[in-house]
């Protein structure tokens, strides 16, 4: 439930256009080597102070937080990347919330921030992190992680309203690393190619294509292909020909059977 | 497998309806005789069935199979592909109304500025409710570093009231820990997710740390003077606008 200020008792400031840059300093007594020899109390603390500049619209210094991402990401120090988490994850919410996709989705935001770090750490590995050369950099491809990770919700759902719950199989399970990820497109790929090569011309590879990897239906395809088929009639009169010849092939009914 | 009959004339049916009907059917596009007849007709049902369940696998191996996973999607609508996977991926997005859409999602998310910085958000000055008072012991949320003796405050507007206590920093002459407690109305957890608690000099952040669930927090080894306390909240922030250390 939302705490809410009572109402007439707020001074409202006018609403100023947001700023875009905001001047990031270096504090001329603290060099980088002060920094890498910090504790990590001391550095969460600069970090603090130095965000909140940030999100005042003052000059800051960005070392502190990104000797923080160092840690977390090249050390893989677990209590830097807990801090990064805690810093981080108010921002990542508000661009979680942001997206278009999110009211719809319907899972709580701490899922998607959950998700995004998660996709960020595995992303980011030691040997990647010298491609960043600035915390605006790395907090960019945080954003990146976080449109990512809305986008594969997006998917999910529009599987789940293509595919009914009962014929939902691992296909369509979020796969956890990018190596699954790949070995699955392959699967598939591999899996149309031969479909494909049962085909007999360019009509029934439209029909095939449109019907079941882009999920239209015979009107559809009518009215994005005239130039191939005289009428919907026509259309089904193909997949009826497709669904013919693919359930009497053997290797296929073997294929679904596994 | 799924065998569907092809040809008219199943067995158990006299008037059995064609295959193009029955997909039609199951593209909720038959007319109520057609459905009436599937109702009744074991045989055309089987069939209806057979062609059903073939479809459902089909679509289960090959719905989206060639969208471009999100990552490659994301550096697509960057312009970062490589040149060659840049077509093929065009190409796709020219008869994909998914990856359409998503991209149009991306779009709209780059679109929004890069910048970090929150909008500005109502401000909430508080009034000072209780004087300074002397407060020989410890309070409850202040550490064991500070035991010399604390001044509390309390400061009220509308529904909000924060309480805080300043003592001496330990062995820190010059220096003052702060502690301060925020409530607000019933409900706090919700408002202060996300939250902190700043001390600004000349308009200069000196010192910021987090609100925690409670509502409480503390800064330390503070400077004496006068500074500005501003707790910065979603969708609100709570000034006190003198507070002298």
């Amino acid at each position: 439930m939302q705490a809410s200020l009572t109402a007439g008792s707020i001074h409202p400031m006018k609403i100023t256009p947001r700023r875009t840059r905001v001047q990031t300093i270096v504090h001329p007594s603290i060099d980088l080597a002060t920094i890498e020899r910090m504790s990590l109390g001391t550095l969460e603390r600069h970090c603090a102070v130095e965000s909140e500049r940030f999100y005042r619209g003052q000059p800051h210094d960005t070392r502190f937080a990104f000797e923080l991402f160092r840690r977390a990401l090249v050390e893989r120090d677990e209590r830097a990347w807990e801090s990064v988490y805690n810093h981080y994850r108010g921002l990542v919410e508000s661009w979680v919330r942001r997206s278009g996709a999110f009211a719809s989705s319907g899972e709580s935001s701490e899922y998607f921030v959950t998700s995004v770090f998660t996709r960020f750490w595995q992303a980011v590995t030691a040997e990647r992190f010298g491609s960043f050369a600035s915390l605006a950099a790395l907090l960019h491809y945080l954003q990146l992680c976080a449109n990512c990770v809305v986008i594969d919700s997006v998917r999910a759902q529009s599987w789940s309203e293509m595919l009914p719950e009962e014929s939902a199989s691992a296909n369509h399970v979020p796969q956890s690393s990018p190596d699954e990820e790949a070995m699955e497109r392959v699967a598939r790929t591999e899996f149309w190619n031969y479909i494909n090569a049962l085909l007999q011309d360019e009509s029934e590879r439209v029909v095939l294509y449109s019907s079941f990897v882009l999920g239209l239906k015979p009107g559809d395809i009518f009215a994005q292909r005239g130039d191939l088929f005289g009428s919907i009639h026509d259309v089904y009169n193909v997949k009826r020909n497709i669904l013919g010849r693919l359930s009497r092939n053997q290797e296929l009914r073997e294929m679904f059977a596994s | 497998m799924h065998q569907p009959a092809s040809e008219p004339g199943s067995v158990g049916c006299a008037a059995p309806i064609d295959d193009l009907c029955l997909l039609a059917a199951l593209d909720g596009q038959a007319d109520a005789g057609v459905l009436e007849h599937l109702e009744s007709c074991p045989s055309c049902h089987a069939r209806a069935q057979s062609f059903a369940a073939l479809e459902r696998t089909l679509r289960d191996r090959l719905f989206r199979s060639m969208c471009p996973p999100t990552t490659e999607l994301l550096a697509f609508q960057q312009r970062i592909l490589g040149p060659q996977r840049y077509v093929i991926v065009a190409e796709h997005m020219r008869d994909c109304p998914y990856c359409a859409h998503e991209i149009q999602l991306l779009e709209q998310a780059s679109a929004a500025p890069r910048a970090l910085i929150e909008p500005r958000v109502p401000r909430l000055v508080l009034q000072l409710y209780a004087p300074r008072t002397p407060f020989p012991t410890p309070v409850a949320f202040s550490t064991t570093r500070s035991l010399s003796q604390s001044a509390h405050y309390v400061y009220r507007a509308a529904n909000v009231q924060l309480t805080v206590s300043v003592a001496q920093a330990l062995g820190r002459p010059g220096f003052v820990m702060l502690s301060g407690m925020l409530l607000i109305g019933d409900d706090l957890f919700d408002a202060v997710s996300n939250a902190t608690a700043s001390l600004l000099r000349n308009g200069q952040v000196m010192a910021s740390v987090p609100i925690d669930s409670s509502g409480c927090f503390t800064l330390d080894d503070i400077p004496a003077g006068e500074h500005v306390l501003s707790l910065r909240l979603p969708d609100t922030e709570i000034v006190v606008e003198t507070l002298v250390l």
